[in-house]
């Protein structure tokens, strides 16, 4: 309902054909936590104190022997009227003219507030079912202004403008390279949203043209940005800044695209010198520390250092992040630069390759969910 | 999936250092999950979940006639069927390369009378024997196929119960066998010598058990091993590549001392598996 309906709803007065309604919802006001759907167990109390109490004074006041169940059917019957009367979908530009009792039962239960009763727009995942918006898939519920949609828990990458990525090459193309990116369709990286070696301003001849599979083959990895998305939906991708381009040396860890947190910074330097970059579709890399001044040169980063063999602390570290990010995301938990951290702490008591057992991969994702619930607490 | 050259330089490496992407040395293997006796219908079943890889075997009887060649031996027949769900490249016949060649180096691997004695499976000389027919379902895959089968079809083995025969009625050619009627009147298959196969991967100088997939497309090249106590029954190599004599050699022996290992583990899990009348299956 939008707040021009508020105006539709008449005033006049109906002649009151049902004085016991109108009595029953005069009575229901006092106790109209009834109508609260929270399972919350104090609440829960509550509500069934109140209607135990609220039968007590229907009998008194209307005289009539009544049982719980027949109550609630009661109430429901009346609610489903008047959801029917103030569905704006059903009866179009017609004013809604209401009984007095309608107009109670209305502000009673929050009418124009709650969506299923105030027919919301239903979002992706959803669907209505009695009168009901219900989820149809397992995930978070997320609400703009009135339009409530479910993003599943399990699905492929939806893009958005700006978000950090890893990919991998899949095809070089004319002007363009194939990019997987774990979204519905392959994304894109044009010849023209990268960095070649020369600097910023050098001029994209053909010649480039015929050389791009020595910048990026089949099999690269890369990191880069989501620049835009083309009407079919498929992302196009830019890596016009220093951060991203080509991946050196490392393990790739695929989790569900909505078990990464969406935060300001994508790439971390972990204190155990570990360089993880969560990328919001999913796909994590990991890779020994990346110092800053190594970013600068003139190469575009298409050159890489095969020779260079990491040292075996670094490794360890590396393979414990693995362990720990696969703990984590097969618990459902969120991958942040705390969560990963907080995991990898708790993780140091096995061995590396004890993190592959199911009883040790839970045994930190718990020990991890109850640090992170500490550190709530501690900070608000 | 291809992997980027920087990639495979780090697994290789890591091979070097005898410490893998995931913690691993080289000669471990990923954590295994085993459930005997999960499809009812079957007479032995086995379903085997190694990392990402998951194998369901069933096994089931009929009686048949034996081959003319053999007239003391039952037989015995492997079927390998890769579900499109496993990977999207087994969509069509995709993966009926694959799965004939699983089947065949199964085969082979169980010919031998040292690995699986098929002469109890004979219940009248060159006429009448028990025909075992393994189904292997792989329902996903993520490496290091073979040895996971060997393990479950081992597993499925030592499940399986062979009706009791009563009694034998010949009859000019005509031939009734009595069956004994009672479903707890079962004898047990000896897997003491069942094979086991081992996937050796070479990457760089050294060799590697229980390679994931991204440590699979590293390999220079790699070979199955079906060994059984002390001896091996079938060699096979996979995919391109070959090997030198000497490595194929330093192959065998490692190759042997890991399917001792993992069919002393095998034998050591079955053992405590006990029998439970509980509802199995994938709906429980």
């Amino acid at each position: 309902m939008n707040s021009d309906s508020d105006n539709s709803i008449s005033e006049k007065e109906v002649p009151e054909k049902s004085s016991a309604n109108l009595k029953l919802t005069e009575i229901l006001e006092k106790y109209h936590i009834i109508f609260k759907k929270s399972q919350v167990p104090k609440i829960k109390e509550k509500k069934k104190k109140h209607t135990k109490k609220f039968i007590k004074k229907y009998i008194v006041q209307i005289v009539k022997n009544i049982s719980e169940q027949q109550l609630k059917r009661k109430i429901q019957n009346m609610k489903t009227e008047v959801k029917k009367k103030t569905d704006i979908s059903a009866t179009g530009n017609k004013n809604i003219i209401l009984n007095l009792w309608e107009r109670q039962l209305l502000t009673l239960v929050e009418g124009k507030e709650k969506p299923s009763f105030s027919k919301d727009t239903r979002g992706h995942g959803t669907y209505e079912e009695d009168g009901d918006l219900k989820a149809s898939v397992a995930g978070v519920k997320e609400q703009v202004n009135k339009l409530i949609s479910v993003r599943p828990l399990k699905s492929r990458y939806d893009g958005q403008v700006g978000e950090v990525l890893v990919g991998r090459i899949m095809e070089v193309q004319q002007k363009r390279w194939k990019v997987d990116t774990n979204a519905r369709l392959d994304s894109a990286l044009l010849i023209s949203s990268v960095n070649l070696p020369g600097g910023e301003l050098r001029k994209r001849s053909l010649q480039d043209q015929h050389s791009m599979r020595q910048y990026l083959q089949e099999g690269d990895l890369i990191s880069a940005e989501v620049q835009s998305i083309f009407v079919d939906g498929t992302l196009s991708l830019h890596t016009r800044s220093l951060r991203y381009g080509k991946l050196a040396q490392g393990i790739l860890v695929k989790v569900f695209p909505s078990l990464i947190k969406k935060t300001k910074l994508h790439y971390h330097n972990l204190p155990f010198g570990v360089g993880i970059i969560l990328g919001n579709n999913g796909y994590v890399w990991i890779s020994p520390p990346v110092s800053t001044t190594e970013l600068e040169g003139n190469e575009g980063g298409f050159v890489q250092n095969l020779e260079e063999v990491i040292p075996r602390d670094i490794r360890e570290a590396m393979a414990r992040v693995r362990n720990c990010i696969l703990a984590l995301a097969q618990s459902y938990m969120m991958l942040f630069n705390t969560s990963v951290v907080v995991a990898y702490e708790e993780s140091l008591k096995y061995a590396v390759h004890e993190l592959l057992l199911p009883e040790v991969m839970i045994d930190v994702a718990l020990l991890t969910q109850q640090r992170m619930n500490m550190m709530e607490d501690y900070e608000f | 999936m291809p992997l980027s050259e920087a990639e495979k330089t780090f697994i290789l490496h890591g091979v070097d250092e005898n410490f893998r992407q995931d913690g691993r040395d080289r000669e471990a293997y990923r954590p295994m999950e085993l459930e005997t006796g999960t499809v009812q219908h079957a007479f032995g079943s086995a379903h085997l979940r190694l990392a990402n890889t998951d194998v369901l075997v069933a096994v089931k009887l009929e009686i048949d006639a034996p081959f003319p060649e053999t007239p003391h031996e039952g037989k015995l027949e492997f079927f390998v069927d890769c579900s499109a769900n496993a990977t999207p490249d087994f969509e069509g016949r995709g993966g009926e390369d694959l799965a004939v060649e699983l089947a065949n180096t199964l085969a082979s691997a169980y010919q031998s009378r040292q690995a699986f004695d098929l002469r109890k499976m004979c219940i009248l000389k060159g006429k009448k024997c028990w025909k075992l027919y393994v189904d292997i379902l792989i329902l996903e895959c993520g490496g290091n196929l073979f040895d996971a089968t060997s393990l479950a079809i081992k597993a499925a083995l030592h499940n399986t119960q062979i009706p009791k025969i009563k009694a034998v009625n010949i009859d000019g050619d005509n031939i009734e066998i009595e069956v004994s009627d009672s479903v707890s009147d079962c004898e047990k298959i000896n897997i003491e010598n069942a094979p086991v196969l081992v996937t050796l991967c070479k990457i760089g100088q050294h060799c590697i058990v229980d390679p994931s997939l991204s440590e699979e497309q590293c390999t220079v090249g790699s070979m199955v091993v079906a060994a059984t106590k002390n001896c091996v029954s079938t060699i096979s190599l996979l995919g391109s590549g070959s090997l030198h004599q000497d490595t194929l050699f330093q192959f065998l022996d490692f190759g042997c001392k890991i399917a001792n290992r993992l069919n002393e583990a095998l034998m050591e899990t079955l053992a405590n598996i006990s029998v439970t009348n509980e509802n199995v299956g994938f709906l429980k």
